[in-house]
């Protein structure tokens, strides 16, 4: 297929047909609108498709629960605020053990916040995604092919796991138009969804799709069957980048999404200086690839950690450290992107030895 | 400054679906006709998206005297459809060239058809932005059904195409020659011409002239991504307390 120039959240969109999703339920909101606008115009030209606005966030979240309880594969958007009126919902999804694909295009927060880009959901992407003991994996796409890219690769893992994926955009990686090329993904080998409710015939056990368990001991095993699975993750789908990590550097900077976009131009433009800057980039935010920035930040003297929120992967960063490296951090939010510039001038001042600015 | 290859009207309107290229295409046509004009205006009335609106290259419009009308303040920021007053205004004003910058699709242009309710008495030209590599507009037919469904939804007649067709910096003159052949084709079913080809100002030169007879239009990128080089002086998605970039 040839490239056609798409807007991130359409190219996720498209994506989630190519991964034979025909199921969307979800409710507008900026800057994520692209992708209800999208499927609106292309669900009905997929056999048995089917795009609903629903009434509410809330009720969306539930008509997931309903399609992913009969096997289906099916998607949500939303931003922000959206995904926090959903959180009760994934978090029964969660516990019946459902795959879904959410896609978060985050806005500036807390509350109704603003409209343009930012990074501030972080926490509530990969600890606070609603109540309980569960957790969802997390992709964090850089570029509109990787918004594609990811979103295939979602509905394969959230069958995988039987669990939740959350694509965590920000609004620039929704907005922004790029080149864009669907390839057809190799079929993964996926267990039968034996669990499935699609009527009771006699012929095997009932499905009974459900997060009740009265009595405690089924609850624990519950909760401990999610964590085994959550351990899995951990082993087996890591994701991340390394840029000009190569040679030497004193400075590792840690970044994900379009901010990492941002510090890629700062490291091209320190080369050109003489100055050797390197990279972490993590693509997968829940499980976290703590050993993979540990050894990474080997060869640095400081991890300089860029977000667009007031500090939040900047938890992760210290989890991975664990204390062997000095941490700085520079932050902007509110819809406010920090320029390369912007950056650069930080750097001069790790470099110095001085501390950075707080924004 | 490339210049403007034909007679302009006093209102000149950029309709097209999403993502057409409208906002790229109205901030250099209002660059170049202040070139000619000594009053040139252009209103951003994208009411469907959120970012990367002619509003944002407010800097370059204040650089070169173009009166930009969008909201202010807080407002710049907003995903209203705020129709400003002084849009109809300067629709009206007989010493005035005006360029409207409209959102996508036929949701976009809706607010078209209450502004233009003495359509008679304005002398416009309704140019339609087509690029071939967005979906929903690859083919003629497609392309079409999207321009009629304008057509209706803001009560007004595509009097010309804009043959846009690009892939940022993946465009190759090839890429715009088929454009280009898609454009004429769609602007015979309209009864119209394709009044230009608009082309980034590095691919211009590369394009076979000999090759179509439209005009080619060669355009400087405005609206840039935080990493991409402003050395130009473009407009990046910068924010300042003024809300007015």
């Amino acid at each position: 297929m040839a490239k056609v120039l798409m807007k991130g959240n359409e190219a996720l969109a498209e994506a989630a047909i190519m991964a034979g999703c025909k199921l969307f339920f979800g409710y507008p909101i900026t800057p994520q609108n692209e992708i209800p606008e999208y499927l609106s115009r292309r669900l009905p030209q997929v056999d048995g498709g089917c795009y609903l606005q629903a009434e509410s966030e809330v009720a969306a979240a539930n008509m997931l629960y309903g399609a992913a309880g009969v096997g289906e594969r099916v998607l949500t958007s939303s931003s922000g605020p959206g995904i926090s009126l959903m959180s009760e919902g994934l978090s029964y999804i969660a516990g019946a053990q459902l795959p879904v694909v959410v896609v978060n295009m985050v806005r500036g927060g807390p509350g109704l916040g603003g409209i343009l880009p930012a990074q501030s959901d972080y926490y509530q992407a990969t600890r606070g995604l609603g109540h309980g003991d569960f957790r969802v994996l997390v992709l964090a796409p850089s570029t509109v092919q990787e918004a594609a890219d990811l979103v295939m690769d979602a509905f394969d893992l959230a069958d995988k796991y039987r669990s939740p994926v959350m694509v965590l955009g920000d609004g620039l990686i929704g907005q922004m138009m790029e080149p864009v090329e669907f390839k057809k993904k190799e079929k993964v080998e996926l267990p039968p969804k034996t669990w499935a409710a699609t009527g009771y015939k006699g012929d095997r056990e009932r499905s009974i799709i459900n997060s009740l368990y009265l009595d405690p001991l089924e609850l624990e095993e519950n909760s401990w069957r999610l964590k085994a699975r959550y351990d899995a993750m951990g082993r087996d789908e890591l994701r991340w980048e390394l840029t000009n990590c190569e040679g030497d550097y004193d400075v590792l900077i840690t970044a994900y999404g379009s901010t990492a976009r941002i510090c890629k131009t700062v490291i091209e433009t320190l080369k050109k200086q003489g100055i050797s800057v390197g990279l972490f980039r993590p693509i997968t935010l829940f499980p976290y690839p703590y050993k993979q920035l540990r050894d990474a930040a080997q060869k640095a003297k400081t991890v300089f950690c860029v977000e667009m929120s007031t500090g939040q992967m900047l938890d992760d960063v210290k989890l991975a450290l664990e204390g062997s490296r000095p941490t700085q951090f520079y932050g902007r939010t509110g819809g406010i992107i920090p320029t390369p510039d912007e950056i650069i001038g930080q750097i001069e001042k790790i470099l110095k030895g001085e501390e950075v600015d707080k924004r | 400054m490339s210049k403007i290859p034909f007679k302009t009207r006093r209102v000149t309107i950029f309709v097209g679906d999403y993502g057409s290229g409208k906002t790229e295409v109205s901030i250099n046509f209002a660059l170049a006709l202040r070139e000619t004009e000594k009053w040139v205006k252009i209103a951003d009335l994208d009411i469907v998206n959120p970012y990367f609106r002619s509003r944002e290259a407010a800097d370059v419009f204040d650089r070169a005297g173009v009166e930009l009308i969008a909201p202010a303040g807080e407002q710049a920021w907003a995903d209203l459809p705020i129709i400003l007053p002084a849009i109809a205004g300067a629709i009206h004003d007989e010493s005035v060239k005006t360029i409207l910058d409209v959102g996508g699709d036929a949701a976009g242009s809706r607010v078209l058809s209450s502004l233009f309710d003495r359509v008679s008495e304005i002398d416009y030209d309704l140019l339609a932005v087509v690029n071939a590599n967005r979906p929903f507009t690859g083919d003629v037919a497609s392309s079409e059904s999207v321009l009629r469904k304008i057509e209706t939804a803001s009560k007004l007649r595509v009097t010309g195409i804009v043959s846009n067709t690009h892939l940022l910096s993946k465009t190759t003159p090839e890429m715009v020659l088929k454009g280009v052949e898609m454009a004429c084709s769609l602007a015979k079913r309209f009864d119209v011409d394709v009044r230009f080809v608009s082309v980034e100002r590095s691919v211009a030169p590369r394009l076979c002239a000999s090759s179509f007879s439209t005009p080619v239009f060669s355009m400087t990128r405005y609206v840039l991504l935080p990493w991409e080089d402003d050395s130009t002086g473009a407009a990046t998605l910068k924010r300042g307390s003024d809300g007015r970039g």
